[in-house]
């Protein structure tokens, strides 16, 4: 059965040897409810929840983001640290999953996992592999996550919003993406994402065979006019080769194969898989049964027990002795008989499961027939997911030749004009193949798309009711913000490969599907509502609290509207979640509404101030008195 | 599943428990009576059947699942099992052993008259026989060495074990691969859960063995670092 994925919360983090951005190395505990960094320009807040998040995840690769211009790694802290002491610095985060406290440490010569531990008292895993796959394994095991990436991708997408304001409101992709992972009992994420890459890199190959095909035409029209032209044999000139290699036919053939055979067998796994998932459902509800019948078998054994070795609850039902202290108690007495009569434990009076013998006969056989039924699908689809791995081993070791000699010598080599050597017969020969390649993929890109529109629909249905949850969280928060009922509305967003729903914000009885039908503000707090909200809904399938980290929330907001994002605030954190926020020092700035809910003797431990530990400017010395004055008045 | 169920289930588990170590004359700490109740529940898969839904979980000293030592004290105070050697030890653990009272041992023999717990409670003395070979000192670095553990072990505190996923890292995975190989590389040889049994556990023995000879290697510091 899949498990649902725990999101992390943030328990504390490290910063060691980040001299000169800081005087010191920098350490924080992180109470549930809100936290604040507190700092001036250039003090360092940014520069800290990036390490925090870089900590959680290495940094935003291609993997994690899709956009170019947006993706960092740890050459980002790189033009910031003094380079002697680039080696030795570190970034330890403290995060739980569930109940579970796990600590990861990263250096800044690489973005790999470098020592990791599963609880505080544990021991340092300082191998730097075995870290990396100790940290895997918790993820996938306790946090019930698919791969680290996936990991990477929630916290980067949904937990973390930084000071770039990259939006989750009105993007597709991680939208789909972050809700299927979210939902993954009911969602095939991986696979769903890994066929919309394929379908992509199907349509770029259609597109260049496209415009392969386009050069070809063009190329047999200029032959045929030049032969029109230039009757003369001596006359004509000599054009490049543009014959493939002789093997390229046949490897693309065999590359063709192998990816049918690749999708075939995954078919195959995933519906192995969605077998074995229904199975064991069946499996644990009779297993449960036959358990509470057992149970009924072992409590009558044991009555019978007593009664023949007259032990002491026989002599309690029997002669009301008290079976602690020994004395006749006849109240007691009666409260057992009754209990006896109700079949419940004769002290507490705690229901014991009843079930008769024919009833565990039968409920037995079922189970053991369902058991069987279950190891054998865990051996089809052990030896289906094999298959599946040597398949597609052999497809990406064909894709590496095809590649390597399509980049020796590409499909049509550009012609030099009136210089024709290859004859009219192979410029036909390799057209009809062309045009073969072009209807194959068009028929195989056709029937991907169909396949991923049923699959998101399956998925849509499957989850109806926690979309509509999701939409009543939203509306909460949203309202809070906008001071108007603000609701989640689901529109379709046109693609020309497929078309996907998503979730956009819908106020004054319209859906905003663009993000310019907002203003700055709305957009960004309407983004974070939505957030939110997407993490209440997995904290209500954990039953465990999460964390939101966000960077410098006052920018663009206006201070009628303060109260406003301070009240979504508050109710984020009554959900037991985390809040990580960075602020400006400001007189009456959000930072110290959003503490006033933390008791005052608490807010101290809540704060990392900047001024404290940060390289001071000359205009920050300057204004150090009223800098503290306002940090004074954060802190209540 | 209620507690009510869970407690029941466990007191027939420490039952079986216990009789099966009486017959060599031994009585089970509480540790240890964890330790073979978790290896009663992976080894049932060889029988087909299923170990108590609510399953054990990583703790202080290995598997540990609660609902085993309610069952046990539920046991005493009802007079089917006797507590003896209870002291408090200097760490504030208390210890204590368990065996089972006449009466217990007539209950016992009373749930053995069911087909089913009777296989189960032949698993616990195959277990015991297996153990008992080895060296009862033995039984917690055997159960440390079960795959599931072994995995599970370096996530912390209260992760939970399931030995019988056969999909990843367990003890089901290696039954399956000792059945398998048997199948495919002794013609002759028929893989009837005894063979298994004494397979896995010369598996376990010689795993704990291996990891025993690594940790020793690393604090004389010929390993490097951990």
């Amino acid at each position: 059965m899949t498990q649902l994925i725990t999101l992390p919360r943030l328990v504390g983090f490290r910063l060691t040897g980040f001299q000169p951005i800081f005087r010191q190395d920098i350490s924080m505990s992180l109470g549930n409810g809100p936290n604040v960094i507190l700092g001036g320009n250039g003090l360092g807040k940014t520069t800290i929840m990036q390490a925090i998040v870089f900590g959680l995840t290495g940094g935003a690769e291609d993997a994690i983001e899709e956009e170019k211009g947006l993706r960092w790694n740890h050459s980002y802290f790189r033009g910031r640290l003094n380079a002697t002491q680039l080696g030795a610095a570190s970034i330890e985060v403290d995060f739980a999953l569930g109940k579970t406290e796990f600590t990861v440490r990263r250096g800044l010569n690489g973005s790999d996992v470098i020592g990791f531990r599963a609880g505080r008292s544990k021991r340092w895993i300082e191998d730097k592999e075995r870290a990396q796959d100790a940290f895997s394994q918790a993820l996938q095991e306790v946090g019930g996550y698919q791969t680290t990436r996936d990991f990477a991708f929630l916290v980067h997408r949904l937990l973390y919003l930084p000071e770039t304001r990259r939006l989750l409101a009105w993007d597709t992709n991680a939208q789909v993406r972050i809700f299927m992972m979210l939902n993954q009992d009911a969602s095939r994420e991986t696979w769903f994402n890994n066929q919309r890459a394929r379908l992509k890199q199907m349509d770029s190959r259609k597109r260049h065979i496209h415009v392969a095909l386009g050069k070809a035409r063009d190329h047999l029209t200029t032959l045929m006019e030049f032969e029109e032209q230039v009757p003369d044999e001596e006359e004509t000139h000599t054009m490049t080769a543009i014959a493939p290699p002789p093997d390229i036919t046949t490897l693309v053939a065999e590359l063709r194969r192998a990816a049918n055979e690749s999708f075939e067998a995954a078919e195959l796994v995933q519906t192995a898989r969605r077998n074995l998932n229904d199975l064991s459902i069946e499996v644990e509800s009779l297993h449960e049964k036959v358990e509470t019948v057992e149970a009924s078998l072992i409590s009558s054994f044991l009555s019978e027990q007593e009664k023949e070795s007259s032990l002491a609850l026989y002599k309690l039902l029997e002669n009301g002795v008290c079976p602690a202290c020994g004395t006749v108690n006849l109240e007691l007495r009666a409260t057992a008989e009754k209990n006896a009569r109700e079949h419940s434990c004769l002290l507490c009076g705690s229901k014991i499961p009843q079930g008769t013998n024919q009833e565990l006969a039968t409920l037995r056989s079922q189970l053991s027939e369902k058991v069987k039924a279950q190891r054998v699908l865990e051996d089809t689809l052990a030896i289906a997911e094999a298959r599946l791995s040597a398949l597609r081993a052999n497809e990406d070791e064909l894709q590496q030749k095809v590649t390597s000699v399509r980049l020796q010598q590409p499909v049509l080599a550009v012609t030099e004009p009136n210089l024709p050597e290859t004859t009219k017969a192979q410029l036909l020969a390799q057209q009809d193949e062309l045009q073969k390649q072009e209807a194959d993929l068009e028929a195989q890109i056709y029937r991907l798309q169909n396949q991923l529109r049923r699959e998101f629909e399956r998925f849509r249905t499957q989850v109806a009711d926690r979309r509509a949850h999701l939409g009543e969280l939203y509306t909460q928060y949203a309202t809070s913000f906008l001071g108007l009922k603000c609701e989640l509305a689901e529109t379709e967003e046109h693609d020309r490969l497929l078309s996907l729903s998503r979730f956009v914000p819908k106020f004054n009885d319209s859906a905003r599907e663009d993000p310019e039908t907002c203003s700055e503000a709305q957009r960004f707090f309407l983004d974070i509502a939505f957030r939110m909200a997407l993490i209440d809904l997995s904290s209500d399938f954990s039953g465990q609290p999460s964390t939101f980290i966000c960077e410098t929330p006052e920018t663009a907001l206006d201070m009628s509207y303060v109260d406003n994002v301070v009240e979504m605030f508050r109710r984020f954190s009554e959900g037991g979640h985390t809040l990580l926020l960075s602020a400006n020092i400001q007189l009456n700035g959000i930072a110290g509404k959003v503490l006033s809910s933390v008791p005052k003797r608490e807010r101290k431990n809540r704060v990392l101030n900047l001024l404290e530990i940060g390289q001071l400017s000359q205009v920050h010395n300057a204004a150090l008195p009223k800098l503290r004055a306002a940090v004074r008045q954060t802190l209540g | 599943m209620e507690s009510q169920t869970r407690i029941l289930i466990r007191m027939r588990d420490v039952g079986f428990a216990l009789t099966a170590a009486a017959e060599f004359d031994q009585l089970l700490s509480r540790i240890r009576l964890q330790k073979l109740v978790y290896l009663l529940d992976v080894l049932v898969y060889l029988v087909e059947l299923l170990p108590p839904s609510e399953r054990h979980l990583t703790y202080k000293h290995g598997p540990f699942d609660a609902a085993i030592q309610n069952a046990v004290d539920c046991l005493a105070f009802r007079g089917l099992v006797r507590i003896s050697e209870l002291y408090r030890e200097p760490n504030g653990q208390i210890h204590s052993n368990y065996g089972l009272t006449k009466a217990g041992a007539r209950w016992v023999e009373r749930l053995t008259g069911d087909q089913e717990f009777r296989i189960r409670a032949r698993v616990a003395e195959s277990i015991a026989r297996e153990i008992n070979s080895i060296g009862w000192d033995q039984l917690i670095p055997l159960v440390y060495a079960e795959p599931t553990f072994v995995t599970a072990r370096t996530l912390g505190y209260g992760t939970r074990l399931n030995p019988h996923d056969p999909l990843r890292n367990s003890a089901a995975l290696v039954l399956k691969t000792m059945t398998h190989g048997l199948r495919v590389g002794f013609e002759n040889t028929v893989a009837n859960p005894e063979l298994l049994f004494r397979l896995f556990f010369r598996y376990l023995k010689e795993f704990s063995r291996l990891r025993d000879q690594t940790s020793s290697m690393i604090r004389s510091g010929a390993g490097g670092a951990v």
